[in-house]
């Protein structure tokens, strides 16, 4: 699933390790997000979304 | 989280979670079909099976299965991004099981000492060896693919 994590935390300066601890998963489990190549739940989407300040449309939604 | 009541077995990150949860799916189904299988072959008589011997090897099997595909699924070791921390972990798996291989042979040593061994003291080395063994090539194969998999991530 595409995504616009990486950028956005890029954006916000914090390191893949910071959104770990604060969204209580691993440093793995960030980058295989942003890479498209996990389906994060609805409940760790939420929790992204609230570490960086966004919404879930902000991160999650493809425009075409 | 899932509500299930196996959740002390499963890892608190979510992908580990889910992910070993397929692998416990897919170890039940093989087993299914093992069992299935087998039901088919006592019927006739080509193969003479022991019972617990059959039992034991589903068991190892089932157990076998979902631990490969832990260790090849290089999610172990999910922190280890860098050359330096992978070096760092590599240096402590070699540490931990030469630890496992010391106390083991010595463990050994003085059961036969007291005569607390059953077995010669030569077999009680040799299986230490292969445990020992076992536990560094398991340890250092789940640290490689890991560290092949996080590299890909790292921002």
């Amino acid at each position: 699933m595409k995504n616009k994590v990486k950028f956005t935390r890029m954006e916000q300066k914090m390191t893949q390790e910071q959104l770990a601890r604060q969204v209580r998963v691993t440093r793995q489990t960030i980058g295989l997000i942003e890479k498209g190549e996990y389906n994060p739940t609805l409940q760790l989407c939420v929790a992204i979304a609230k570490a960086l300040g966004k919404t879930l449309d902000d991160l999650f939604w493809e425009v075409d | 989280m899932e509500k299930t009541w196996i959740s002390f077995l499963l890892p608190d990150d979510e992908y580990k979670r889910r992910t070993i949860l397929v692998y416990f799916a897919e170890a039940a189904i093989l087993q299914l079909i093992a069992v299935l299988t087998l039901i088919v072959i006592s019927r006739f008589d080509f193969i003479p099976m022991d019972g617990v011997i059959v039992l034991i090897g589903m068991l190892f099997g089932t157990i076998a299965y979902v631990w490969i595909r832990y260790i090849l699924s290089g999610m172990e070791f999910a922190e280890i991004m860098t050359a330096k921390a992978y070096r760092r972990e590599r240096k402590l798996i070699i540490i931990k099981s030469t630890s496992f291989l010391v106390i083991m042979c010595a463990s050994i040593a003085s059961f036969d000492v007291f005569g607390m061994m059953s077995v010669p003291l030569i077999e009680g080395l040799i299986v230490s060896f292969i445990a020992a063994l076992l536990l560094f090539l398991t340890n250092y194969v789940s640290l490689k693919r890991s560290y092949w998999k996080n590299r890909e991530l790292i921002d």
